[in-house]
């Protein structure tokens, strides 16, 4: 399988960081593109088609959580698979998170942290890898 | 000079080992002076209107090092001033989002601001990590607003 991805953070290096770990893996990510806010990601999301959507919480103008309510409020959208990337740790809010279908993966996090969600998620049949 | 151990010690250190793959060597006392070259704060806000500022500052060694480390350069291969500037707010970023809950629990919901560079200076507050790794040293405040505690009690059981 060949998988697009979409990588949304505000920071310009972690956007480079999540982007180079995820396509130096054996996930087979043919595709890499980057966002720096919610707002942006779903721009893109509604241009192109993208298989997964690696996502921070805390940006401006549209937060990681404000994205993904929307993002599931989407008829045509709300199958993508996200795996959230962040220093979340307010169990409220990464439960908010799961409940809307994302995987968790914490920041700092190593590669293979990385790896072993997105792979989690890919596995999965695409329906229960979203939101029900 | 005081021998207060700093409850933000170990979680800081963790950040900048796992992110900026800067190497621990210890703590330094609670009080010390480090010669701050980039001081980033990145401003938070929390349940019931608390809200607050968290200082992360830098000595030029450190910052250099976190900068070619984060962006993958080659031992001896310059950082730009702008590449330091980037690194250390990223640091700060993710420092932030891990003391706050290290600090005050997982209850809370933080929503961390973008970070930003101000004047290098010591900042004040309440010191919350002092370190020292073999590239250089760290220091982690948080500005005091007393509101805050009444909302906001420090977790039980935290190192």
């Amino acid at each position: 399988m060949a998988y697009n991805v979409l990588v949304v953070d505000d920071s310009r290096i972690m956007r480079d960081m999540v982007a180079k770990a995820v396509s130096m893996s054996d996930l087979g990510i043919t595709g890499v593109d980057t966002a720096a806010d919610g707002q942006q990601a779903l721009a893109k999301l509604r241009e192109s088609w993208f298989d997964l959507v690696l996502l921070d919480v805390n940006m401006p103008v549209m937060t990681g959580e404000q994205f993904l309510v929307a993002l599931r409020a989407d008829l045509s959208l709300r199958d993508t698979l996200v795996v959230v990337v962040s220093t979340e740790s307010s169990q409220p809010r990464i439960a908010r998170l799961k409940a809307l279908g994302a995987g968790f993966v914490h920041k700092p996090f190593r590669p293979e942290e990385l790896v072993v969600a997105v792979r989690e998620l890919l596995a999965k049949p695409r329906a229960e890898g979203a939101a029900s | 000079m005081t021998d207060t151990i700093l409850r933000g010690n170990g979680p800081v250190a963790a950040v900048a080992e796992n992110l900026g793959f800067l190497m621990p060597m210890g703590e330094l006392p609670a009080d010390a002076a480090i010669a701050c070259s980039h001081v980033v704060k990145v401003d938070w806000f929390g349940p019931d209107g608390t809200n607050g500022g968290v200082f992360v500052c830098l000595d030029r060694p450190l910052a250099e090092a976190l900068a070619a480390n984060l962006l993958g350069r080659m031992p001896g291969e310059p950082v730009s001033e702008a590449e330091i500037e980037e690194t250390a707010c990223e640091l700060a970023n993710v420092i932030s989002g891990n003391l706050l809950p290290a600090l005050y629990g997982t209850d809370h919901e933080f929503h961390l601001q973008s970070p930003f560079l101000v004047t290098p200076a010591d900042p004040g507050g309440r010191r919350e990590a002092a370190l020292q790794f073999l590239e250089g040293q760290l220091v982690v405040a948080l500005e005091t607003v007393p509101d805050n505690s009444r909302i906001l009690r420090r977790a039980v059981g935290q190192p």
